[in-house]
């Protein structure tokens, strides 16, 4: 009776399946007409915003299902008919799969093959996207449907869940602004805490579905969803942040490749030289430090550093995160220039950490000598894939990044390589650098890095394919700076591009006995000459 | 017994809907679940048919624990309820053969027959439908089975007489063959010709339940002429209900009517009496003066 319940409900709500499949179809569309640049802008807005609105479609048309034969309440007919209840649910599962997340799979196939992708390579992202849809977005929604009888219920309940979250944030801001210091909540460009929540909202849908369609106990139901709702950031908040690191060691492919790496205060390496486009707060330090026994093409990514300054009576005068606030918005990998070490060559690696003290903490101690304690939380990755594409007009398929294509940007000055992939295995850093095959010239290296360590990272916005991005300067406008691959080499150029896999999390633990910290402020800003190191930015989906 | 319910008590908080109510209807019955709006009748029937779970004792359905009726069960029981929610969007047609499968028994003549003597146009939306034409659309799809069981919850309700005439009439056609019929209603009119057996319930409690034959032959609506105008005595027999003074005339529900009987009570409360009347009563009047009755004592 499964198919015949579930055609019942086809026939019924046909018409809001047809919406949802064109919308989509009209979305995925526009995301093949912005292609792997991404323009027009306007469109690319367009199709975000459609992505986003597709959401709303998918709970509806899921809402609308369930609620052809609402479970809560006693005047429906269906209850009085000899309809098993398990035809009853898996009649409404099928429906989701068959209704909702068919015609996505299918327009999503259709849209990797159209962007040049190989049918095997299209399905696999599409199946991915699917079945990210499904735990995430569609049997939670399945569960609630299931605890409601109205849409107005629905919309009520996920009125509930957003004000709960938000509750949570602000009061977790208010009254404990340092909790992302304990707790694994910002971790890892927030991949952990999601997955946990989504994890946690899946538990709870696959109690409560069949908990109301075997027993139709709709107050029981009902409170194990709030319990749900009300207990994940709970416990999202009150797991240490070693404990979920050492979630993410275990994960690690290579654990022991950290082994030989070392961390060593590196006064040598003198005093940063800040560019203009690098922070410089007044109550900054760069801190010089070196790191040693790493593998040649290494890159060592900071989760994050705790730093204990102590004064000279033992007393600790400050305790944090090195970065004070930004690390809770992810942006600790945005600092990428100054650290983490990038090894090219050699074992040994110089740097400078950026540092950022509250201005009273650091106007007490700038001056004084102090004991230094740093703790820190790494993450190791080895280049895994390289290969060059044409600066101009490249079309080429590149390992780890997938089709990329390169184009002069709009204003002229910058070469866009744009990568789409589809598959969803994570890259921790990719590096591009415009350079002369003949002369053997290079420009500034570009890094984007991502630290979504999750095994894999599928997901629903805003289609099914992967998306990586790169802006390679040539030529500056205001002719401040000099490239050593310009404007006339641009038709022999080409771009090199690397790609770095995580291997590895590990800590370390290092402390420097005495130093001044005003000794480690950076020197005053000079003209980018376009061959140092350029600050990043994290990596797009 | 076809349905057999035990002790059953159903709270909403701390509102008892249900007290401990013990009914059992006879396989083969027409039986009439009486009582005023909010007695627990459809309570009663919802937790029978395992709508909503008892929150004690127990009932059972065609020998089946109520809570563990299963499609076997239902696939023999028709349910008709004045607030049944059908999908509005399906054309009656096409909710019928919707239906169909689920019923091994289903009889396709049958349903056209009945489809036909109800008048109900296959191809009209339920939505579009009257509420008489919901409830007739209600029985057509608990027919066409020949349940063993049908379930009335208030069908007249709100139902004008030509089509309530009509309902009763498609349902005694479709009766018989040993169905057996709840019926819950307020609507007693309509009862009067069907019912074998009443079960009158009060504030979730069984106040009695007997065949129609028993109960219509128990009570007499009681006329006696005094010999001279009385008083209302300060002692009335238990089961005289209703009881009413004018001028030398007195009026009364005997609830316990016995022909030989009545004449000698009469004399031992009032004395001489000069002409005594009794008549058989509707179920209508019946259920009029138990209701009265009971609100009284409980006032009281």
């Amino acid at each position: 009776m499964i198919w015949h319940i579930f055609k019942k409900d086809l026939k019924l709500l046909w018409p809001l399946v047809l919406i949802v499949a064109v919308a989509e179809a009209m979305n995925d569309t526009m995301w093949v007409m912005v292609g792997f640049f991404m323009e027009p802008r306007s469109l690319r807005t367009i199709a975000a915003l459609l992505s986003i609105g597709l959401v709303i479609g998918i709970v509806a048309l899921i809402v609308s299902a369930v609620h052809q034969d609402t479970l809560p309440g006693d005047r429906q007919d269906w209850l009085v008919r000899p309809i098993r209840r398990r035809d009853l649910i898996l009649a409404k599962i099928l429906f989701v799969l068959l209704a909702v997340h068919g015609p996505y799979l299918l327009i999503d196939l259709a849209q990797g093959m159209s962007m040049g992708f190989p049918i095997w390579a299209s399905l696999s992202a599409a199946l991915a996207r699917s079945i990210h849809l499904l735990w995430v977005i569609s049997l939670p929604v399945l569960a609630i449907a299931a605890i409601t009888s109205t849409l107005v219920e629905v919309t009520g309940a996920l009125m509930v869940i957003a004000l709960v979250l938000f509750a949570f944030i602000t009061a977790m801001q208010l009254f404990a602004p340092d909790f992302a210091e304990h707790t694994f909540s910002a971790m890892s460009g927030h991949w952990l805490v999601l997955l946990l929540w989504s994890a946690g909202g899946l538990v709870a849908a696959l109690v409560v579905i069949p908990l109301q369609y075997f027993r139709r106990t709709t107050m029981t139901a009902r409170v194990i969803a709030l319990g749900a709702l009300l207990l994940l950031p709970i416990v999202s908040a009150a797991i240490p942040w070693s404990s979920a690191f050492a979630f993410e060691q275990w994960l690690s492919p290579d654990p022991g490749a950290a082994r030989p790496v070392a961390i060593a205060f590196y006064p040598s390496l003198g005093r940063v030289a800040l560019k203009p486009d690098m922070p410089n707060k007044e109550d900054s330090v760069w801190l010089p430090i070196r790191l040693s026994g790493l593998q040649s093409n290494a890159i060592v990514l900071n989760d994050r550093t705790i730093v204990r300054i102590i004064g000279q009576g033992g007393a600790i005068l400050y305790s944090g995160l090195s970065v004070g606030d930004d690390v809770t918005t992810g942006s600790a990998v945005s600092f990428i220039d100054a650290f983490p070490p990038r090894a090219s060559s050699g074992n040994t690696v110089g740097n400078h950490q950026l540092i950022i003290l509250p201005r009273k903490v650091y106007d007490s101690v700038r001056s004084q000598p102090v004991r230094l304690e740093l703790d820190y939380w790494f993450s190791l990755s080895r280049l895994e894939d390289s290969d060059t594409i044409p600066a101009l007009n490249g079309a080429r398929q590149i390992a780890g990044l997938g089709q990329c294509r390169t184009r002069l940007d709009n204003d002229g000055d910058e070469v866009m390589v744009a990568c789409v992939r589809t598959t969803h295995l994570p890259t921790a850093c990719d590096t591009a650098v415009l350079e002369n095959p003949v002369s053997g010239k290079q420009n500034s290296l570009r890094t984007n890095c991502s630290t979504d360590w999750l095994p894999d990272n599928a997901h629903y916005y805003p289609n099914a394919l992967n998306y990586a991005f790169s802006d390679l300067a040539f030529r500056d406008p205001q002719g401040l700076t000099k490239y050593p691959v310009d404007s006339a080499q641009l038709a022999q150029a080409r771009v090199s591009i690397k790609t770095y896999k995580p291997i590895a999390h590990f800590t370390r633990h290092l402390v420097i006995p005495e130093i001044r910290l005003g000794d480690w402020e950076a020197e005053t800003p000079v003209a980018d000459t376009g061959t140092a190191p350029h600050a990043g930015h994290p990596k797009g989906q | 017994m076809i349905i057999q319910t035990e002790s059953l008590w159903k709270k909403y908080g701390r509102f008892d809907a249900l007290q401990g109510l013990s009914l059992a209807v006879p396989e083969g019955s027409a039986f009439a679940l009486i009582g005023a709006n909010g007695a627990g009748k459809s309570t009663t029937i919802k937790t029978l048919m395992n709508i909503i779970v008892p929150s004690q004792g127990s009932a059972t359905v065609m020998g089946v624990d109520s809570r563990k009726i299963s499609p076997r069960e239902l696939a023999q029981i028709g349910y008709v309820s004045e607030n049944q929610e059908m999908p509005g969007r399906l054309s009656v047609g096409e909710y019928i053969a919707y239906l169909r499968p689920f019923y091994p028994a289903w009889d396709r003549q049958l349903e056209a027959e009945i489809l036909a003597q109800l008048r109900l146009p296959p191809e009209r939306k339920i939505k579009n439908l009257s509420h008489g034409m919901r409830l007739k659309m209600a029985l057509a799809c608990a027919l066409p089975f020949r349940p063993k069981l049908l379930v009335l919850d208030e069908p007249f309700s709100g139902l004008d007489p030509l089509v309530r005439d009509e309902f009763m009439e498609n349902l005694l056609r479709q009766a018989g063959d040993g169905m057996t019929i709840l019926i819950s209603s307020h609507e007693l009119m309509e009862l009067e010709g069907v019912a074998t057996h009443v079960a009158f319930l009060d504030r979730g409690r069984l106040l009695f339940q007997e065949t129609m034959e028993a109960l219509t032959g128990r009570l007499r609506e009681v006329h006696v002429t005094l010999d001279r105008g009385g008083h209302v005595p300060l002692q009335l027999p238990v089961e005289w209900l209703d009881f009413r003074l004018s001028g030398n005339v007195a009026s009364f529900v005997d609830t316990a009517y016995s022909e030989d009987r009545l004449a000698a009570k009469i004399t031992a409360v009032f004395g001489a009496a000069r002409d005594i009347g009794a008549q058989p009563i509707g179920l209508r009047s019946i259920f009029k003066t138990l209701a009265r009755a009971t609100r009284v004592g409980s006032d009281a």
